[in-house]
């Protein structure tokens, strides 16, 4: 018998551990380019790639695609951040880690998928080793966000160049990154991440979170009065940053600026002066979670598990009000311990009515699982308390208490329409509960006895209703809690209400209905189901975002040219002016209407040609 | 004699330059169980996914209760259920919300007078407010299997139903299954397990490189081949598809 077969290793053979993981990210992502670059062969596919490039030229080189001149450099600012901006950033991100400190955080990066927790876990791999190829594996997502952010940011500084841009960005995410993992472990208390946490885990997270409160507050609460009775909110803002690079709050702050600070420089040679230290804080975060001995595996399944199929657990423990990771859920339901169960849906189906009402149903139910009254009162709280603090601002200047409820309502109803109009920026990135959700599930959507137009139309629908949703209640506040007499009359404020409820409603819909063409289109290409990454993917969300919004720009070109065009020929007419906008505003939502019905037609014809194995069932 | 539930004809199904199915036809009646079988790659799931509307097929007819799956999928697909070998579970509903959904979706107006013996009869009952990641393997198989129970269909089409099923369950499914079939659903049922294609299977088709190797029942078959005559479908299958193992004292295991 040869030695091999008894056990030994000649050195010919000895594992090499770091290869196989290098060659298991290589080949990897090689094949999957592969893959992705296959699908060329699709006429759709080539029609994508090309308009990705024109994409890519147009932002790179507007002045040679649209005639935009390229500013000079005198134009730009010289930091990417000025410096109120790189102070509050660096505040921001100090609170950031004082929450993970406290609550903890998901361990996506370290998350194992199925397949690495079936090979990976029971492979002789040291956990250092398991550690680094997936904290490497991470990084290339994180450079490509980098890279993404650089592009996007060319014009925003006139000193840093593009791969000085890139590693900053790099390094400040990268950073923030390994933190969240490092905090994580660390605020277990050597407990196996995903349990219970220990009494020593809170402290640990109390200990932090009361360190950087004391330490700001120290140092802001005496410059407070200076700050809000300033005359203008530039001047308020360099009394914050000159309070928060003030002791003690500095102590805390300084790590986050460091991290930041090469994002706030105005010559190269600055740069150079803060970038090592951003990239010492950021290399001593690797020894500080490898010689962590915290079991993190199981967390880092169960955090893989979340992504591809067992986030359902998660949420009905969430939903029964149950308490600890709700990873746990599956595993004590295999072994028979305990059924979690879940709150019944609040939003019944009746048995009969059209078809397509199931599938929307069956997208709200997630959201409906996730609603907790807890959560709606936190940000009840939260709009109060800005209301309040808005409220006591304007009283501690003029001394009237009636003038702080006035101003704070006014703030108060400020942020709700604010937070309407972004949430049409932010909701339908977000908000999944259609196509891009629904895609993996194809092979069973495709046995449905609905028509690909009703189905298209259910799965826009669902994500489109949801967000609208929000809106309306946002706008709503808006519309009643205002008073005072600065303030449009409340028939004004109806009018103002119910443009903006049909504008959000037609960008809702628009943009959902292009997220979800472009899930159709490419299926091969773009992430379906699951949930968009943590630091790593703010690149590619942003890239997605921009993409959408052009093509959103394009859907509403003949919409706003009829609307433009009515409003125009009325325009000699003796009409009053409500009479002509309304008119207006009928035709540019009829074109909508008719552009949607020939999309929903369409994209149905896209649905039934896509073939089902582009898309990977859910796992 | 009632017409056919499932009727395919000259079936082909292509990816680029492969053809997965050639030329496949046959019919199901009411009532009767046809088994699928072949190795693996015989293209059983690219027929069962044709057959469920689930992929186009490149050419030939497939009609499930008279209505053409490809230009009039509404009808065809409301009176059928496909039920896959990996149950595909949403995974934020329920047994309860699957049920309410499957319903709607399929306009079955008594589902609530349904549902509860449906459940008993799958040993559901007591997982109503469950979610699909807190089922075992073979529940979640029972859920699937549930759902395409409850709209009563008049096709059935089953691939692999009895996997991650405890030998109580295996029992319980083959009772349902053959209950429907007693009832006059015309279901197809795609196994490896061959004994239990042959219990409960009332004509075998034998599938090869997407062509029709056999048609008919285990009788039929063995009739057809009498050098075959009295063996089961284990070696009748393997005789067919020219997989005949080596004898227990084959070279490869001899050689060592």
């Amino acid at each position: 018998m040869s030695a091999s077969i008894q056990g030994t290793t000649s050195d010919a053979a000895r594992p090499d551990a770091i290869g196989a993981l290098a060659f298991l990210v290589t080949r990897s992502a090689r094949n999957r380019l592969r893959v992705q670059l296959a699908r060329l062969k699709n006429v759709r596919y080539v029609l994508g790639m090309i308009f990705l490039l024109a994409y890519f030229t147009m932002i790179l080189r507007p002045d040679r695609w649209v005639g935009v001149t390229r500013r000079g450099a005198d134009g730009m600012p010289a930091a990417l951040l000025g410096a109120n901006a790189l102070a509050l950033s660096a505040l921001a991100l100090t609170i950031l880690v004082g929450y993970w400190w406290t609550f903890g955080t998901k361990l996506s990066v370290v998350a194992l998928s199925r397949a690495e927790s079936r090979q990976l876990l029971p492979s002789p791999l040291s956990r250092t080793q398991l550690i680094l190829f997936k904290l490497a594996k991470a990084s290339l997502a994180t450079l490509l966000s980098a890279v993404i952010l650089s592009i996007f940011s060319r014009r925003a500084s006139a000193v840093l160049p593009f791969p000085l841009r890139i590693i900053s960005y790099f390094v400040m995410f990268g950073t923030f990154q390994l933190h969240q993992l490092g905090a994580t472990l660390t605020r277990s208390g050597g407990k196996p991440v995903g349990e219970k946490l220990g009494r020593r885990g809170w402290i640990i997270g109390a200990v932090v979170v009361a360190l950087i409160a004391l330490a700001i507050g120290a140092s802001v609460m005496p410059v407070w009065p200076a700050v809000i009775g300033a005359p203008e909110p530039g001047a308020a803002l360099d009394r914050l940053r000159e309070a928060l690079y003030s002791m003690p709050a500095l102590l805390v702050i300084a790590p986050a600026r460091a991290v930041v600070a090469p994002l706030g420089v105005e010559t190269v040679g600055e740069w150079l002066r803060v970038i090592p230290i951003a990239i010492a804080i950021w290399l001593l975060h690797i020894p500080w979670i490898l010689l962590n001995r915290t079991p993190f595996e199981e967390a880092a399944v169960a955090a893989g598990e979340r992504r591809e199929a067992i986030r359902a657990a998660m949420r009905a423990q969430r939903a029964a009000g149950g308490r600890g990771i709700g990873a746990l859920i599956a595993a004590r339901a295999a072994l028979g311990k305990k059924t979690f169960v879940a709150r019944k849906t609040w939003l019944p189906l009746p048995p009969a009515g059209p078809a397509w009402m199931a599938v929307t149903w069956k997208n709200f139910v997630p959201t409906i699982r996730q609603l907790r009254w807890v959560t709606v009162a936190i940000v009840a709280l939260g709009v109060a308390l800005v209301g309040g603090l808005f409220g006591y601002i304007a009283y501690s200047k003029n001394g009237s208490v009636s003038e702080g409820v006035t101003f704070g309502r006014n703030a108060v109803a400020g942020v709700m329409a604010i937070l309407a109009l972004a949430w049409t920026l932010v909701g339908p990135l977000y908000t999944r509960n259609d196509f891009r959700s629904d895609l993996p599930y194809i092979r069973l959507l495709r046995t449905f006895p609905l028509d690909s137009g009703s189905l298209v139309g259910a799965e826009i629908a669902s994500s489109t209703v949801l967000i609208f949703a929000f809106q309306l209640v946002c706008l709503l506040i808006a519309l009643v809690v205002p008073t005072g007499d600065t303030i449009p009359h409340f028939g004004e404020r109806l009018v103002i209400f119910f443009s903006l409820l049909l504008a959000v409603a037609t960008l809702d819909i628009l943009s959902v209905t292009v997220r979800n063409a472009i899930a159709l289109f490419f299926p091969g290409w773009i992430k379906l189901g699951g949930e968009g990454g943590g630091f790593e993917a703010i690149g590619q969300n942003l890239l997605g975002t921009a993409g959408s919004l052009l093509l959103l720009v394009l859907l509403l070109i003949i919409p706003a040219t009829l609307a433009g065009g009515v409003l125009y020929t009325l325009h000699a007419m003796p009409a009053a002016v409500t009479g002509r906008v309304a008119f207006a505003l009928i035709s540019f939502v009829a074109a909508i209407a008719v552009e949607l019905w020939f999309l929903f037609k369409w994209l149905g014809t896209i649905y039934d040609n896509i073939d089902a194995s582009e898309i990977l069932e859910p796992a | 004699m009632p017409s056919d539930v499932i009727e395919v004809h000259n079936l082909v199904k292509q990816y680029g330059d492969f053809v997965a199915v050639r030329g496949l036809s046959f019919s199901v009646a009411p009532g009767e169980v046809l088994g699928l079988v072949g190795p693996n790659g015989a293209g059983k799931t690219s027929t069962l996914h044709s057959l469920a509307g689930i992929i186009r097929p490149t050419g030939g007819d497939i009609r499930i209760a008279g209505h053409d799956i490809v230009s009039d999928p509404v009808p065809a697909k409301r009176s059928l259920a496909f039920v896959p070998d990996e149950p595909q579970l949403f995974e934020y509903m329920t047994v309860d919300d699957h049920l309410t959904f499957i319903a709607r979706l399929y306009g079955v107006p008594d589902a609530a007078e349904r549902v509860e013996p449906l459940l008993r009869e799958l040993e559901l009952a007591d997982k109503r407010r469950a979610l699909p990641a807190e089922l075992s393997r073979g529940m979640r198989q029972k859920l699937a299997i549930a759902c395409a129970f409850l709209h009563q269909p008049a096709a059935l089409l089953l691939d692999e139903p009895l996997t991650g099923l405890d030998p109580l369950g295996i029992r319980r499914m083959k009772a349902a299954i053959l209950a429907r079939a007693q009832a006059g659903t015309a279901v197809i049922l795609s196994s490896h397990l061959l004994h239990l294609v042959e219990e409960l299977c009332t004509r075998i088709l034998i599938i090869q490189n997407g062509q029709c190797m056999v048609l008919g029942s285990i009788a039929e078959i063995a009739a057809s081949r009498p050098d075959l005559e009295g063996r089961g479908l284990e070696e009748l299958f393997l005789a067919i598809t020219g997989q005949d193992l080596p004898d227990a004292s084959g070279a490869g295991i001899a050689g060592r």
